[in-house]
């Protein structure tokens, strides 16, 4: 999958978990979306996981900074 | 030994920190270590075995965790780590609890223990977790060395009543540190502000929560004192722990660590999750990256089930409804071995799921009611709203037994028929005015507001030094005129 098609589908995902309409970019932080405190991240989590087919590790949960992170992950698993 | 005491400013400390800054480097690790022992031992000379046994166990749980790299493995160390750090917890701090109910049951066959509470148990023994649980995440090194892992556990300008600092934050700075003057007049001033926090507002406004929580019957404490008090006791809870924690973040600066923030302004917050993200953080991160995260990522398949049952929306909640469950009961039980302190927690515990559960529901009313949830109004609504409900909590934090917290409540809402008011809190209001005044202003970030807007003398050095040299004499004077008067978190 194209890293174009990755921001593209989490776009997607972001919008549906916030229910708002979310573009995210490498440099997106939970900071930037209001509503994402460790609650919704638990969620953000697993859509993200089912939607690409794979499970992020613990290390992965507690240290992602930004999507862009996230990004690299979804690519060494997918 | 307390911070705010005679001992500990003039000798502890600045012997502590000739010695640190007289020595090669290569000694100062060892030399804060030892001294944090002896810091320790001062209080509790029997006690500071338990904590080097703490120590030495999570310092073999390090090394022992990392020495293969398969998750069975890894999960098997990490649950008898788990295991023995709780089970020493348990015996000090929830045995004599245990027995006491247990026999309540059974009629009294089971001996009843008496073993007294180490101090800083809950504190250390969280922070002893972090090290091996960060360690085997990646989050920092290994230690081979004993004597590191001493110093991370035992420091003690955090070894009492936190901040837990989890072992990422410091890792890298117990082998390499850059100690600077810079930091180190931050660290006297952050200190000194602390300090005042705790004697001069705390204790101050403590007697006020004394008075109103010292009530004979209920039918004595007006409905006016009933609330003065338990506001000040808000204040006062705030000031010592947020004051402990400016104390141990000063300290933690004198010698080149740079602590995470554990309040930010907790009063201010407009909804009781927010409260929970600016009071007492590094107890919520903890729980949060150890409990919390491991628990809701565990609830994949309930929440499947419960996606079939009642939609997609409901599903996705479930495993924070179960991770918050979990978390607020052991948040209740951290603070202490009693059914209030349960009580509080499972209270905390309900509001915050009920707010997660029915959040779209309120959504959808205030849009239909025409709400700008931007407006100031809205704002302050919000967080009265939220202290309204922080209020209701300390009471039940506060009270010694249930029953007092029950007449406590018939009290505040005038159901105990006692009066609406009384000479006793007007002359309390009279009295505290002053000081309620200066911790309603402390407790918001105006100040930093004022510097930022005007700047000018607000931000000069020379006028800092002045108010920090002021606020040192002041507090001392406080200290050496009273008696001994030990931290609140000391407890936990």
């Amino acid at each position: 999958m194209t890293e174009q098609a990755i921001f593209q589908k989490l776009s997607e995902i972001f919008s549906d978990v916030f229910d708002e309409d979310i573009v995210v970019t490498a440099q997106t932080t939970a900071s930037d979306v209001e509503q994402w405190d460790s609650l919704t991240h638990i969620t953000l989590i697993s859509e993200v996981e089912d939607a690409f087919g794979f499970k992020f590790s613990m290390k992965d949960v507690l240290g992602m900074k930004n999507v862009g992170e996230m990004v690299d992950i979804i690519r060494k698993n997918t | 030994m307390v911070f705010s005491s005679t001992v500990f400013l003039f000798a502890f400390l600045p012997i502590t920190l000739a010695g640190y800054y007289f020595l090669p480097r290569r000694f100062r690790n060892g030399f804060v270590t030892l001294a944090s022992l002896l810091f320790y031992a001062w209080g509790e000379p029997k006690f500071v075995l338990i904590m080097c046994l703490s120590i030495f166990m999570n310092y073999l749980f390090g090394l022992l965790v990392v020495r293969r790299e398969d998750d069975a493995y890894r999960r098997g160390i990490l649950t008898m780590m788990v295991i023995s750090n709780l089970s020493l917890f348990f015996v000090f701090k929830y045995l004599n609890f245990t027995i006491e109910n247990l026999n309540v049951l059974l009629g009294g066959i089971l001996p009843q223990t008496h073993i007294r509470l180490p101090i800083g148990i809950s504190f250390f023994t969280f922070q002893a977790m972090s090290y091996v649980f960060d360690v085997s995440l990646g989050r920092g090194e290994v230690q081979k060395n004993p004597l590191n892992v001493a110093l991370y556990i035992s420091l003690f300008p955090q070894l009492i009543a936190g901040p837990i600092v989890r072992y990422e934050t410091v890792a890298e700075e117990i082998q390499n540190r850059q100690e600077s003057l810079e930091d180190f007049v931050r660290g006297i001033r952050r200190f000194t502000v602390g300090l005042a926090k705790k004697v001069l507002l705390s204790n101050s406004i403590g007697l006020l929560a004394d008075q109103a929580f010292g009530f004979g019957e209920a039918s004595q404490l007006s409905v006016a004192m009933a609330w003065l008090g338990v506001l000040a006791y808000a204040f006062q809870i705030y000031f010592d722990f947020g004051g402990y924690s400016d104390m141990a973040i000063g300290l933690g600066l004198m010698f080149g660590f740079h602590f995470d923030e554990n309040f930010c302004y907790p009063y201010i917050s407009r909804t009781v999750a927010e409260f929970w993200q600016r009071w007492h953080i590094s107890l919520g991160s903890w729980f949060r990256d150890y409990l919390f995260y491991p628990v809701s990522r565990k609830m994949g398949p309930l929440s499947k089930r419960v996606k079939q049952r009642w939609g997609k929306q409901a599903g996705r909640l479930a495993p924070s409804v179960v991770g918050l469950a979990v978390v607020w009961l052991c948040t209740g039980i951290w603070h202490g071995a009693s059914w209030g302190y349960i009580l509080w927690g499972v209270c905390y515990g309900v509001l915050l799921i009920s707010a997660l559960i029915f959040q779209p529901v309120f959504k959808k009313l205030v849009k239909k009611c025409g709400i700008h949830t931007q407006s100031p109004g809205f704002a302050l609504f919000q967080i009265a709203r939220t202290m309204l409900l922080v209020l209701l909590g300390y009471v039940l934090f506060r009270s010694v037994t249930l029953g007092a917290a029950v007449d406590y409540y018939r009290a505040m809402f005038a159901l105990a028929g006692n009066a609406l008011t009384d000479p006793s809190a007007g002359f309390a209001l009279r009295n505290h005015a002053s000081v309620l005044v200066l911790c309603a202003v402390s407790s918001t970030p105006i100040l930093g507001f004022l510097q930022h807007r005007f700047g000018g003398l607000f931000v000069s050095e020379t006028v800092k030094n002045i108010a920090c040299m002021l606020l040192l004499i002041l507090s001392t004077a406080y200290i050496v005129s009273s008696s001994y008067n030990p931290f609140i978190y000391f407890a936990f």
